[in-house]
């Protein structure tokens, strides 16, 4: 139950921007699969899934204590990357000299998010087992 | 300016990589975490059971 909620209000809506551009890119012959995957969507997607994160695990009483401080740890760490990232392409959008390298950040941000995204579904499965259901 | 942007992209690569594999080692430490607690309940039950009976 934990993990459906988890899917449908934190995995889904933080992807809601990626599907909205799927969606226009089904639509018009013009644009490139590229325009799917924006770097400030992407940001948004992990920003969400390590807020929801910390949030869970405030509420936790099956995690450790030390444990708990680590995942934690972690998870506002991973904000802090995604708040540098999400200023950086802000700049490379304002910059017309082009000397960001966009295409590297874009990359950067998807792994970064695949392997939020896996963390994410190990802490909610932990929760998941520990009530039972 | 080009020096600061030449700085970032330079550190990118690194950060993303100590980031991923930082939460790849603790999702796994979760897991079997999770799974070691799952199964010191399951025999925690079990033994509950045998000695009722």
């Amino acid at each position: 139950m934990k993990k459906s909620k988890w899917l449908i209000y934190t995995v889904l809506i933080g992807l809601t921007p990626l599907i909205c551009r799927a969606f226009i890119c089904l639509f018009r012959n013009d644009l490139e699969i590229d325009y799917i995957f924006n770097v400030v969507d992407m940001v948004t997607f992990g920003l969400v899934l390590h807020v929801s994160n910390i949030n869970e695990l405030e509420g936790q009483v099956h995690t450790q204590e030390n444990n708990k401080s680590t995942y934690i740890g972690l998870s506002t760490f991973l904000i802090v990357i995604f708040s540098v990232f999400l200023g950086i392409a802000y700049l490379a959008e304002l910059e017309t000299t082009n000397n960001y390298n966009l295409p590297r950040i874009k990359i950067c941000t998807g792994i970064l998010s695949i392997f939020s995204l896996f963390f994410s579904y190990t802490i909610y499965q932990r929760q998941s087992n520990g009530n039972g259901s | 300016m080009g020096t600061a942007a030449e700085i970032i992209n330079t550190l990118v690569w690194p950060v993303t990589i100590v980031a991923s594999l930082a939460t790849l080692y603790l999702s796994i430490q979760n897991l079997k975490d999770a799974r070691r607690k799952s199964y010191d309940e399951f025999i925690l039950r079990r033994k509950q059971r045998k000695q009722q009976n």
